[in-house]
């Protein structure tokens, strides 16, 4: 190599080296945590419950890792199979994509790579997953329309913002909301084929277009995720008809600014996951495996519906607010 | 082969008409081509010969009037259309693709393939073949095109050409970027075409290379055909009257000027590749010329001496010891003003309204603390352009809807614009009609007689010995010798910028 | 040209280049507000309510425009500013969560989005990167800082109403109609508007973007105005980074502004901008951005399907951009 390039590479080599986040090693089992996305709160949960996992674990360690952004399911796949190049033990994964995540994760299970589901199924049974770790998120969905049919007296308008065309945990909240809210006859849906998407701004933009469409003949509001119940709420605030605490919004997942909206009533409902226990529960089942102790199939993680009422007792406080 | 009508007869074009919406640029216009003969249009810009040279090439269909080749209409719907049929138009900016090269270039559109895969092989030895068949067998047909100069650039151009089965090959103003010896080699390979049987229609502002290479020639004036015949029946004065309505001695007017104090001291000047050491003094209200073949360091000098190529050695200053060749903006800011060769690449924003360009270099005339005076500018672009007799509809119109005349004259004015007391203009002439030539030599006349100095750079030696004051010949980057106009005559030119001896 | 349109040449050369967008975004309201009173006689289209909602939603995609009007004009293009826009807004709210003084935070913000302007600038002109490449980059590098001050996480912070309000409705009744943003959207337009045509620098610019050779042989600084235009731009994305913040709640997200570039490109566009440079109007941008989100309003309104709604908006951008086209291409 020519010297002029020498200092550079061993500069950058040390920069790499620097920056790299991968622990030492010593550890006998070294697995792949990949979730949907990084940004959302919801995601920090997790981590922070497979952490606490590989803490526990002297024989484990964990490389976190998820794509840029969250609904960027070609940088999921890539990393994926990146992570299989690699030669991980194993891999916990949140499918972006119910249908697109299939071939990956075939691929890790011929490579003999064990794969535990979490947060989000695979549209393909009998692939032989070792687990999938999730909230029962139709049972969220139902817990949310029956609670917005209560607090309607079963008679109203209601819309629905969706997340994102292809997201199995968020499209089986809606369709349980939706059969909930179908039992109610007084209850009728004026809109439920919106997405929110990723961006919360745009989350934001698509609300305000959907307030002033119905809003001035609307009660209820269900969102099925994070950030387009906080763009939701966010619309619902400005908006010049004072919308927000008159108009019921019932959400899915918190953050802070949620948890906000539950105390000063904007917010009316919010259908808790335990994030911390799925991420906890994803590596501890993936250990099972790879220790050979048997694993069950389905692993559910719980759902707790947070009210304005209820949202000072422990276990929904530790669930409201997961990073405390 | 030949038509029915009188024998030889390739292209014969009957009553054409065409029009662009109130515009009428072709009347009734008649002429042929017959094979083995270079036929030349002449005529003034705007008199139609590039319309009727779309015509041809199947660019614009007539309004009216018929076309015939081989005595079968002719009705092209496109150039490439035109092509297929044999009828080649060389623009007078090159169409190859630069990266490729002269042999891929020479197939582009009609590739020697099998099952889609270019026989690469088959195409350079076909390649190599026309090429010989030119004359230019020294062509590796390997090389990019965009490493060739120019003047190879268009032997590739015509070679496409022939290769393709042409047999009427439309020529325009091939000469204008090619110095003296390359427009030798270029006469000598149409000659050798002609007496191949194609039909050349050929044309140029020259009269006299037209009578170097032209058999029989056509003059255009406003569309029409003013008149025409065997170049040998006609003389220059009669084909200069039939193009602009006045005689040839009207084309060099001279206003009467002396050269006085002197204005650029230049010591030592050396750029990047040319100029190499030169030492120069300029005068106050003198026209120095310089000469050369193309790439002998003339429009080097020029743009190191204005700060558009850096300087690697000595100096210019200003008579006041300001010193010169920093920067375009200094250069500027010191009363130096450059008209580039390159019209349409660096002269001129085409795009931009002609008040634009015009006040460009000399925006600081028409604004008060950063803020643009639009009432001045426009002023001084109607001013200008009426001094100069600028064909426009408004000083809003955009540059590029003039004629090459009528842009060049913009490009001038922006100089007179900035009031620059030393002017370099490098070709100015270059692609403008009779006409216009006149008007600017005249203007420069005024502009030494004013005390201006201006340095010319032509390849048209007519210009450089009747506009001119002094004229120094370069060779190699090296300006080798410099005399006063009247003790030049062409050939001494010729000889001293080709390196021959006395 | 014909002899009755010499006449209008000169009063039409003002809005030459806004002309088209407007045409466009009348015949979009007027398609919405026509189906309104057909299909939804109870709730019309053309209320002061949406029109101050679309205001609204036009202010940061606008704002950006603003920035990317002049880059283009002057020949280079950006496709850094989505995350510019999420590094200014997250720095932003660290800055207002860490507890500095509100206007101190938003004088960091813009000197942030004028120095990540300014580094897109250096690129181009001192290391002579092709623009789109120099911000492709760049657009990676910034994101990735975005995410590393915010480490990948939404920051809520507190903000005066001033602030943290620009995007709030004015109180029922007021007479500022529109929220303080979008005010403050069109006085910079405005302004911008003015230096464009009327400033030497704006003709510098211009010049610039129409032939870069040609501005240098006339002693334009080549070099420095297309520094400024791209600090310029990164300014004027900070303000669009301080919307979003204010937006989102007070909450400076580091996943913001994904594909801003596009759309900004696509306003500008649509208000009559050659990517070639030298042609482009501040006035006809703002009604390109205003047109898009009108038609994405207006898609909710009339109950287009999602999918629908996309492929009318693709199909709409591409006949404006090709009427535009012909428009330009017109003269022989």
């Amino acid at each position: 190599m020519p010297r002029a390039l020498l200092v550079p590479f061993v500069l950058a080599l040390a920069l790499l080296a620097a920056c790299s986040g991968r622990p030492d090693g010593g550890a006998k089992y070294r697995i792949a945590v990949i979730p949907k996305g990084t940004g959302h709160e919801f995601w920090q949960a997790v981590a922070k419950g497979a952490r606490a996992a590989d803490a526990e674990l002297a024989d484990l360690e964990i490389v976190w890792k998820g794509p840029a952004g969250e609904g960027d399911t070609g940088a999921q796949i890539a990393l994926v199979e990146s992570f299989l190049a690699d030669g991980v033990h194993g891999l916990c994964l949140a499918p972006l994509d119910a249908r697109a995540l299939v071939a990956p994760v075939r691929q890790a299970l011929r490579r003999n790579v064990p794969v535990v589901v979490f947060d989000s199924g695979l549209a393909e049974p009998g692939l032989g997953i070792v687990s999938y770790v999730a909230t029962d998120n139709r049972r969220g969905g139902e817990l949310a329309g029956e609670h917005l049919a209560a607090l309607l007296h079963g008679k109203g308008r209601v819309l629905v913002l969706r997340y994102q065309v292809g997201s199995e945990s968020t499209e089986a909240r809606e369709a349980g909301c939706l059969a909930a809210l179908a039992r109610a006859p007084g209850i009728e849906v004026v809109s439920s084929d919106r997405h929110g998407g990723p961006d919360e701004a745009k989350a934001v933009e698509v609300s305000e277009n959907l307030l002033a469409t119905f809003g001035d003949r609307l009660d209820g509001v269900f969102c099925s995720n994070e950030s387009s119940t906080a763009g939701m709420l966010a619309a619902l605030q400005r908006d010049p008809r004072r919308l927000a605490g008159r108009i019921k919004l019932v959400g899915f997942d918190s953050s802070a600014v949620l948890a906000q909206g539950l105390r000063n009533r904007t917010v009316h409902g919010i259908v808790l996951q335990d994030p911390v226990g799925m991420g906890h529960q994803a590596v501890h089942a993936m250990h099972k495996r790879l220790t050979g102790q048997p694993v069950p199939a389905r692993i559910p993680t719980g759902e707790v519906l947070a009210t304005p009422e209820n949202l000072d007792q422990p276990r929904v406080r530790a669930l409201l607010f997961p990073g405390s | 082969m030949n038509g029915p009508g009188e024998p030889g007869v390739l292209l014969r074009v009957q009553d054409v008409t065409k029009s662009f919406g109130a515009t009428q640029a072709l009347r009734g216009v008649s002429f042929d081509v017959r094979r083995g003969e270079v036929h030349a249009l002449l005529g003034e810009n705007g008199a139609g010969k590039s319309t009727l040279l779309k015509v041809l090439a199947g660019v614009h269909a007539p309004d009216a009037g018929g076309m015939e080749l081989l005595g079968q209409p002719y009705r092209p719907r496109g150039p490439a259309a035109a092509r297929r049929v044999g009828v080649a138009m060389i623009h007078q900016e090159l169409c190859l693709a630069p990266h490729l090269t002269v042999a891929e270039n020479l197939h582009l559109g009609a590739e020697r393939a099998r099952w889609g895969v270019v026989r690469a092989g088959e195409q350079r030895r076909a390649a190599r073949a026309v090429l010989a068949r030119l004359g230019h067998g020294e062509l590796d047909p390997d090389t990019r095109v965009e490493t060739l100069p120019l003047a190879l650039r268009q032997v590739v151009e015509i070679a496409r050409a022939v290769a393709h089965a042409a047999r009427v090959l439309i020529l325009d103003e091939p000469t204008s970027s090619l110095g003296e010896a390359d427009a030798a080699r270029l006469f000598a390979l149409l000659a050798e075409l002609r007496s191949g049987g194609l039909g050349i229609v050929y044309v140029s502002h020259f009269l006299d290379e037209v009578r170097r290479i032209g058999d029989r020639c056509t003059v255009l004036r406003d569309g029409a055909v003013a008149g025409g015949g065997r170049l040998d029946d006609c003389d220059d004065d009669a084909l200069v009257r039939l193009m602009v309505g006045r005689p040839l001695a009207a084309m060099f007017p001279r206003v009467p000027h002396g050269a006085g104090a002197p204005l650029v001291e230049i010591a030592g000047l050396g750029g990047r590749r040319a100029p190499l050491d030169l030492d120069l003094t300029l005068y106050a209200g003198e026209i120095l010329g310089l000469a050369g073949l193309v790439g002998a360091g003339r429009s080097e000098t020029l743009r190191c001496l204005f700060g558009l190529d850096p300087v690697r050695a000595g100096s210019a200053r200003l008579a006041g010891g300001r010193p010169l060749a920093r920067s375009p903006r200094a250069s500027i800011a010191a009363g130096v003003g450059l008209l580039s060769e390159d019209r349409a690449g660096e002269g001129l924003a085409l795009d931009l309204p002609v008040a634009a360009n015009l006040t460009l270099s000399g925006l600081g005339r028409c604004a008060r603390g950063g803020f643009l005076l639009p009432r001045a500018e426009r002023a001084a672009a109607a001013g200008h352009g009426a001094s100069l007799r600028i064909a426009m509809r408004s000083p809003d119109q955009p540059v590029r809807e003039l004629s090459g005349g009528n842009q060049q004259k913009v490009a001038f004015a922006r100089l007179l614009h900035q009031d620059a007391r030393v002017l370099l203009l490098d070709e100015p002439t270059r692609g403008i009609d009779v006409a216009t030539k006149a008007e600017l030599y005249a203007k420069i006349g005024a502009l030494a007689a004013a005390g201006r100095t201006v340095v010319l750079v032509s390849s048209y030696l007519p210009e450089l010995l009747h506009v001119c004051d002094r004229i120094a010949v370069f060779r190699r980057g090296r300006m080798v010798e410099v005399r006063a106009a009247a003790d030049w005559n062409e050939e001494d030119l010729v000889r001293v910028a080709a390196g021959g001896q006395r | 040209m014909s002899q009755e349109r010499r006449g209008i040449a000169r009063a039409g050369s003002w809005l030459r280049g806004a002309f088209a967008p407007f045409v466009g975004l009348f015949v979009v309201v007027a398609l919405f507000t026509v189906y309104g009173w057909v299909a939804k006689p109870e709730s019309q289209f053309l209320s002061a309510f949406r029109m101050a909602l679309i205001a609204k939603q036009t202010a940061i995609v606008g704002v950006t425009a603003l920035g990317a009007t002049l880059v283009v004009l002057s020949g280079g293009i950006d496709l850094s500013v989505g995350s510019m826009l999420a590094l200014c807004t997250v720095v932003l709210a660290q800055a207002l969560a860490g507890g500095v003084d509100p206007l101190a935070a938003l004088g960091l913000t813009l000197a942030v989005g004028a120095a990540a302007g300014a580094v897109n600038g250096l690129l181009v002109t001192r290391l002579r990167l092709v623009p789109f490449l120099a911000t492709l980059g760049t657009m990676l590098l910034f994101r990735g800082l975005a995410e590393e001050i915010a480490a990948q996480q939404k920051i809520p912070a507190p903000a005066p109403a001033w602030l943290g309000g620009l995007l709030d409705p004015p109180a029922p009744g007021s007479a500022w109609l529109v929220c303080d943003g979008v005010w403050i959207v069109a006085a910079l337009a405005l302004v911008l508007a003015f230096v464009v045509r009327r400033t030497v620098f704006g003709r510098h610019v211009v010049a610039v973007g129409s032939n870069a050779a040609t501005a240098r042989l006339c002693g334009v600084p080549v070099a420095r105005v297309q520094m400024v235009v791209y600090a310029l731009g990164g300014l004027l994305v900070a303000l669009g980074g301080v919307f979003e913040f204010a937006n989102l709640s007070r909450q400076g997200n580091p996943m913001s502004g994904v594909g801003l570039e596009l759309e900004a490109i696509a306003a500008v566009v649509l208000g009559g901008a050659s990517l070639g440079g030298g042609r482009g109007s501040i006035v006809g941008a703002m009604a390109g951005a205003l047109l898009m989100t009108t038609l994405r309003s207006g898609c909710v309104y009339a109950e287009v399907p999602d999918p629908l709604q996309k492929v009318l908006i693709g199909g709409i951008l591409l006949a404006a951009i090709a009427v535009d086209r012909r428009r330009a291409g017109a003269s022989p």
